[in-house]
């Protein structure tokens, strides 16, 4: 049965996340009065980078290699982690420290590509994805810290499938999920952080690094891009706003499934708004509000850690 | 939990994130917002209390807090603020950053504090760490701030934790002393503002970094 369901999630991940993305870029079109791309273009997007022809620069090291690979590798395997439908999936290693730092692997290793090409632009980006990721990483830590800690357990199954209620809707949860949504913008590359449609030099964070990058290698990472986006959206509904999970075998399956369909959906809508409604913050502006994400992740735990 | 506990807790948990948004805030605008939107939690909040105990004058504060506090106060500090020229833009003295884990140590100070003044179990815990917190931001504004009208703004704020203390500890103070305060801070305000705008008149700036510099 496990192996089924792990075929199941790899698949999913794979198929879903380029359907995600496509689903926010086209209603942020419709949102801004424009058609926007069809859901399925990042499909082709996708196949189209397959067949690219790769621009390589002759500076570079081994690591440019390196770094589209470690990042997909582990962002892949943090994605699979993060329960869609199930109460408890893949308990054994779906460790919430292991899934921090399975995110953070793919931040060094694109610092370092960024770097390594030695053109200016990766280098500048690289600098401010890590001062990002600087207050990025323990605001994110600090959340998921706070719904383990009600649930007296590390493993990121056992938080989602013993969470009382909706956590979202009590003041620590609030903060919590608040924070968390924060993170996941900035973690996802989107509007007040950072600006994904763009190569302005100026603006550029995440795509700057990732600048000198062609072709498959370009392909791959704009994929684990995706996968990372679609598993931090799940990982906030299922942790902040579980409903609808059920056990792989149980026939309320479906009921499952469509609901993860319903948190795709919402998902989509509420990083198509706020990427709509906001504008594009300076970066030193940027850090008050990385900080204050900071700032409530912590007051949330220290109301949980006292209060209980 | 009954629901008066729920929304006051909900009400305490929005003071306080009001409260670490000051610290962020850099312009003056924005700050005063903020003590509107606060002022606004701590009258409904006292609402909800003279409901809950049935406390007939804390009616009447609650009113006067949303008069004085949420209409008169930003109303007056607006129309003053129009006259002083130039950018009111305040950079602290020290970095957003700083200030924000400063923040957060501050409030786990008065958590510790609060449980060693109410015990362990007590409920009371979160209301006075909230409040406590909140006096220490509004000092730590008046620490690190340069510009005069916001050291003023501190003052405020602590203003509003005192009272968010009492009504949530002692179920209010007793009406004189309330209105007291209340008019107090009235006339503080009034005060305080001369005072700014004497700094203004004589120094071209309420920066309070220039009142430093010797004058013939």
């Amino acid at each position: 049965m496990a192996i089924i369901e792990l075929i199941l999630k790899v698949a999913g991940l794979l198929i879903v996340s380029p359907l995600f993305q496509g689903l926010i870029k086209r209603l942020k079109g419709i949102l801004q009065g424009r058609k926007g791309p069809p859901v399925l273009q990042p499909y082709r997007d996708l196949y189209k980078y397959y067949f690219k022809e790769r621009v390589v620069s002759k500076e570079v090291t081994w690591v440019f290699h390196l770094a589209p690979l470690a990042a997909f590798s582990s962002i892949f395997i943090a994605g699979i982690m993060v329960p869609w439908v199930n109460r408890s999936e893949w308990g054994f290693f779906a460790d919430l420290i292991l899934f921090v730092y399975l995110l953070g692997i793919p931040r060094f290793m694109l610092a370092l590509a960024g770097l390594d090409a030695s053109g200016s632009f990766g280098g500048m980006s690289s600098s401010r994805e890590m001062a990002v990721s600087a207050l990025v990483e323990p605001a994110l830590f600090l959340a998921l810290l706070t719904l383990s800690l009600s649930s007296h357990s590390l493993r990121l199954d056992t938080i989602i499938s013993s969470a009382k209620g909706i956590p979202f809707l009590t003041p620590p949860g609030f903060l919590a999920g608040l924070a968390f949504f924060i993170v996941v913008i900035a973690e996802v590359g989107r509007i007040p952080v950072d600006n994904p449609d763009t190569h302005l030099e100026l603006t550029m964070i995440h795509e700057g690094m990732v600048l000198e990058y062609s072709g498959r290698q370009l392909g791959l990472l704009h994929f684990a891009h995706w996968i990372k986006q679609l598993t931090l959206v799940m990982l906030l509904f299922n942790g902040f706003a579980p409903f609808g999970l059920t056990m792989f075998t149980e026939a309320t399956f479906a009921v499952a499934a469509t609901c993860f369909a319903l948190k795709l959906l919402i998902g989509a809508a509420l990083l198509a708004l706020t990427e709509s409604l906001m504008v594009k913050m300076r970066l030193f502006q940027m850090m008050d509000l990385l900080g204050f994400s900071f700032v409530l992740s912590a007051t949330s735990l220290i109301f949980v850690a006292t209060g209980g | 939990m009954e629901w008066h506990d729920q929304l006051i807790s909900w009400l305490g948990t929005f003071i306080l994130i009001t409260g670490f948004l000051t610290v962020i805030f850099r312009r003056f605008d924005n700050i005063l917002t903020c003590y509107k939107f606060q002022s606004f939690a701590l009258a409904f909040m006292t609402l909800i209390i003279a409901h809950q105990y049935g406390e007939a004058h804390l009616y009447g504060i609650s009113l006067a807090t949303f008069i004085v506090k949420f209409l008169l106060i930003p109303i007056w500090v607006m129309r003053v603020i129009v006259k002083i020229p130039g950018k009111l833009e305040d950079h602290a003295s020290v970095g957003a950053a700083f200030s924000l884990f400063s923040a957060v140590a501050l409030l786990l100070l008065s958590y510790i504090i609060s449980r060693d003044i109410l015990g362990i179990n007590s409920e009371k815990v979160d209301d006075l760490a909230i409040s406590l917190t909140l006096l220490l931001l509004g000092l730590y504004q008046m620490m690190t701030r340069r510009k005069a009208i916001i050291q003023m703004m501190g003052i405020l704020f602590m203003e509003n934790a005192i009272t968010l203390a009492g009504i949530t500890l002692a179920k209010g103070l007793p009406t004189v002393i309330e209105m007291g305060i209340i008019f107090d801070v009235l006339i503080g305000i009034l005060v305080m503002i001369t005072l700014v705008f004497r700094i203004q008149e004589a120094f071209d700036s309420i920066d309070t970094q220039n009142l430093k510099s010797l004058k013939g």
